[in-house]
């Protein structure tokens, strides 16, 4: 599990802590069933607070990406194993975006289009 | 200085012919005496002397004459089993030739004591009247200590050879950026089903002898804790990177190994083979370098500037062995710079 954080960043410490997760289960280095460090050495090692960490891991956990067991402490879920997946998908369609000349930010703008419609 | 190149194919054949072609030949022809004599041995055979070179445990000649030659086969095949396919792969070391010379030496130790503890029995018309064994087991030494050495120096001498190692994926870390990685290893299944399974063993033994023998007893529930505590310990390890190094530990928190940003002269992915390259799995140390190794593949090997080399076999290690490299390469401009302006 690779984590990175930039103090510097707009974006919160404990969203960049759960989207380095995120990238870590797309890109297949953290698999079903695999348990994510405790929370505490997570915190000691990157030197941020331990509630900034455990933050991280209950996004993660609302996402259902993750389960918390008592004693067992963080395990990749078996929904995560889904992502993997769609991140395959994900990766083709902004392939496919950039060879049809469609910028980034219009590709994010049309999956919100369409999130909105699905609801 | 440039070693004489090794002839891998050499290494392979010379090991089956003392590890596995000539264990054959003693079992086949210790079978064949066994069978020729069978007609003179007295039924139920003597297989056990107590300390006085009495006989004191007695078994049927049909059941001698498969234990004898299947353990003479068997336990040099066992070790055979293990070092072949490491030789096979283009791998080799001194751990590989004791291993051809283990399972030789086996063999004729056990051919020795089999073909010696019938041919004391031929004739005899009671197991009780056999002779002491004592001139057989000292034979079975001598000899098995002769076929060992023999066996280890008509083997090519084997160093150690090692994969190429590859540099990790680069890690591109920005200066105001904080990095850790962390992976969760552990021994393949069956190896610690089989520690587990031991430790239940030994430790059932004692509970059910507790009764009768105390001392014993306690001393069996005492081995089979132990063994359950290294398997809990020893065979899963977290590995981290971060600014504090390298650090491997047993889930307990303990043992644990650090090396730290500035000690880190390279860090590499290698290929790791535990046989051949640590003489087997587990916590290990070699001369020139100590290893972390749960199973056989892909491993963080850490060069350090202190020291022996350090490795870890460990999943996804090359992102781990790219993180290290980032990291030890910005502590070593930052102190660097820090040294210029003082």
């Amino acid at each position: 599990m690779l984590l990175r954080i930039d103090a510097s960043s707009t974006e919160p410490l404990f969203a960049q802590i759960a989207a380095s997760i995120r990238a870590d289960v797309a890109r297949g280095a953290l698999k079903v069933g695999e348990r994510l460090p405790p929370a505490r050495t997570v915190a000691e090692e990157l030197d941020v607070n331990l509630h900034t960490v455990l933050h991280a891991y209950q996004e993660l956990r609302d996402e259902g990406l993750v389960d918390m067991r008592p004693g067992r402490g963080a395990v990749i879920s078996a929904h995560a194993g889904e992502l993997g997946e769609l991140h395959v998908k994900v990766a083709s369609l902004v392939a496919e975006a950039r060879a049809r000349g469609v910028a980034d930010e219009v590709l994010v703008s049309l999956v919100r289009v369409a999130q909105r419609e699905a609801q | 200085m440039t070693p004489t190149p090794i002839d891998q194919g050499r290494v392979v054949r010379t090991f089956t012919v003392v590890g596995l072609i000539l264990p054959a030949i003693i079992t086949v022809v210790s079978l064949v005496l066994a069978l020729a004599w069978r007609g003179a041995l007295p039924d139920p055979i003597a297989t056990h002397w107590g300390p006085g070179g009495e006989v004191d445990g007695t078994g049927p000649v049909g059941l001698m004459l498969v234990v004898g030659p299947l353990l003479m086969l068997g336990l040099p095949a066992l070790l055979a089993a293990t070092a072949l396919p490491v030789l096979r792969r283009g791998r080799r070391g001194p751990v590989t030739r004791l291993l051809g010379a283990t399972a030789l030496a086996l063999a004729v130790l056990l051919g020795v004591l089999f073909v010696g503890s019938l041919a004391i029995q031929r004739g005899l018309d009671a197991a009780a009247d056999a002779p002491s064994i004592a001139p057989v087991i000292w034979s079975s030494y001598a000899a098995s200590v002769v076929a060992g050495l023999a066996a280890w120096f008509v083997q090519p001498k084997q160093d150690t050879v090692r994969e190429e190692t590859t540099a990790g994926t680069a890690i591109a870390l920005g200066d105001g950026e904080k990095a850790m990685w962390a992976r969760t290893q552990s021994m393949t299944g069956w190896f610690m089903v089989l520690l587990v399974a031991a430790a239940i063993l030994v430790g059932g033994i004692g509970v059910a002898v507790l009764p009768s023998e105390p001392a014993a007893g306690w001393l069996g529930i005492a081995v089979g804790v132990v063994i359950g505590l290294a398997a809990l310990t020893f065979t899963t390890v977290t590995v981290t990177v971060s600014e504090a190094g390298l650090t491997v530990r047993g889930v307990l928190g303990w043992p644990r190994k650090v090396v730290a940003l500035h000690d880190v002269e390279s860090a590499r992915v290698a290929q790791v083979n535990g046989i051949a390259d640590f003489g087997g799995w587990g916590w290990r140390l070699r001369p020139g370098a100590e290893g972390v190794v749960l199973r056989d593949g892909e491993a963080i090997w850490v060069s350090r500037t202190s020291g022996r080399d350090i490795a870890v076999t460990v999943d996804d290690a090359a992102t781990g062995a790219g993180l290290l490299t980032a990291l030890a390469q910005r502590a070593a401009t930052t102190s660097g710079a820090d040294e210029g302006r003082a």
